[in-house]
């Protein structure tokens, strides 16, 4: 390491700045938990902040003809809770709202507990899922002593008085998670309704983020080189562009295509190649779309290497996604 | 962690802060707005720290958001790329070290940055790409011409204008 000496010793406006800022945490709270409702994974998730968006991850298995394997093997729980429509979302987040605590008719058992931490482990770990949903009950009065039923209407899980199978448990489990993803969702859309550069970044969804980030650090050259110089004229064009999607949100038409080898570029618009994670542009003039979506993909792919190296650090994954793409048949 | 524990943890970071701000910022004002900004902004997302031992990053890469904020705020700051005025003399007591300082504030903001990281403050190159939204990779190649950049520069094969 170079001597920090190199640096000039730290001005007494800037030591003034750091007590003046903590003298202001006696006056400051640290940001809490908002609300009790929400499942810990999305809990962490929102409280991280680090909205994600409802991009169907099904979407993402289709890239110009490649198949992801990691992105396919995107868990089962995550695509469950972004294969959400809209009005599932609002359901749940309405039952959401309906109160605080999420009542039981009935206490678990101490077995019932032990159980139901283990099948959500598996649940979260996307290797587990329930066959089918919980009853959905307009009043306690409805339920038929069969199966779980959730009363939307006072946010109570209706039990059977006899010990709950895996699979009642696991209607369990999902209903909680899909209301908690409901929360997460619903605030995801509203940084999004923001319209920024930045909001647009934040709300993508972990799928995508996972998308983007193997597409950039497909090879160890990561130069994010040009398939040709720019001209003059395009470079000016670029800076333009970038100072106005960064400002002025403007955005391109459609994302940037992802081509899987140099040979695929087809020489029209510009394109991204998973092979070298270069650009490749057409040999005619750039238009403001194809610029756009250069600028568009840099941006995400500088995003997304901060939100997974965040993520990591902070505890929400367990580690950086697979680094390149592991094609299919 | 509580509020006197991050009191600590910002005090013990302080000087690795202002580094990095300067690598960034020209004007110590603006290094202590955005340190300032940042500390209080860390206090107030404290939860979504999930570990403590990634404090520093952490805070790190908030006063850099920080710094870019101001930049991209206050149309009368340049990046330091833009106002490689760095001769300033008065400044600067003249010494050894002054040189060495000028000279890699001399290069560009894409290469000087990670080499400050990794080089002066010792993180690595994942830590740094967490921090400036780069790949691995990136940040190695970058802290590798910096350094090679810096050591032309000091050999004297290339000068500040």
């Amino acid at each position: 390491m170079m001597n920090q000496n190199i640096f000039p010793q730290e001005p007494d406006e800037v030591k003034e700045a750091v007590q003046r800022a903590l003298e202001c945490l006696k006056e400051t709270k640290p940001a809490g938990e908002k609300g009790g409702k929400v499942s810990r994974t999305w809990q962490r998730r929102m409280l991280g902040g680090l909205p994600k968006a409802a991009v169907l991850a099904a979407a993402l298995l289709l890239i110009s003809g490649v198949t992801l394997t990691a992105v396919g093997a995107v868990n089962l729980y995550r695509q469950r809770m972004e294969e959400m429509d809209q009005e599932e979302l609002d359901t749940y987040y309405d039952i959401a709202g309906k109160s605080d605590g999420g009542n039981l008719n009935r206490s678990l058992t101490q077995e019932e507990i032990d159980r139901k931490k283990q099948l959500e482990e598996a649940y979260e770990a996307g290797e587990i899922l329930p066959q089918s949903q919980a009853q959905h009950l307009e009043g306690t009065e409805e339920y038929a002593q069969e199966g779980v039923g959730l009363d939307v209407t006072s946010r109570t899980w209706m039990l059977p008085e006899e010990t709950l199978s895996d699979e009642e448990l696991l209607e369990i489990i999902d209903g909680q998670h899909k209301e908690a993803y409901s929360i997460y969702e619903k605030n995801r859309q509203r940084i999004l309704a923001q319209g920024n550069w930045e909001s647009r970044m934040e709300a993508m969804s972990e799928s995508e983020v996972d998308r983007i980030y193997r597409i950039a650090n497909t090879t160890e050259d990561l130069s994010g080189g040009y398939s040709r110089e720019l001209t003059e004229k395009e470079r000016q064009r670029y800076e333009e562009l970038k100072k106005g999607y960064e400002e002025e949100n403007l955005v391109p038409a459609a994302e940037i295509q992802v081509i899987p080898r140099p040979e695929d570029y087809t020489g029209q618009g510009a394109a991204i190649c998973d092979l070298d994670a270069d650009y490749y542009l057409p040999e005619g003039p750039l238009t403001d779309e194809d610029l756009l979506e250069i600028i568009d993909f840099e941006h995400k792919v500088s995003y997304c290497f901060s939100r997974i190296n965040t993520e990591v650090q902070q505890g929400l994954r367990d580690g950086y996604p697979p680094s390149g793409l592991e094609k299919q048949d | 962690m509580n509020r006197e524990e991050f009191a600590r943890c910002v005090q013990e970071a302080e000087g690795s802060l202002y580094r990095v701000a300067k690598s960034i910022l020209h004007s110590d004002e603006d290094c202590a707005d955005a340190i300032q900004s940042g500390i209080l902004k860390a206090y107030q997302r404290l939860d979504t720290l999930r570990r403590e031992a990634f404090f520093k990053t952490w805070l790190t890469r908030i006063v850099i958001n920080e710094c870019y904020q101001i930049i991209r705020q206050s149309k009368r700051l340049q990046p330091l790329d833009e106002d490689p005025g760095w001769d300033d003399e008065a400044l600067w007591q003249c010494r050894e070290e002054s040189v060495v300082f000028q000279e890699l504030m001399g290069l560009e903001e894409k290469y000087r940055i990670p080499f400050v990281l990794h080089e002066v403050e010792g993180y690595s190159a994942r830590e740094i790409g967490g921090m400036l939204g780069l790949s691995e990779t990136n940040v190695r190649n970058r802290i590798s011409r910096g350094k090679k950049l810096l050591r032309k520069r000091l050999e004297g094969e290339v000068r500040l204008s």
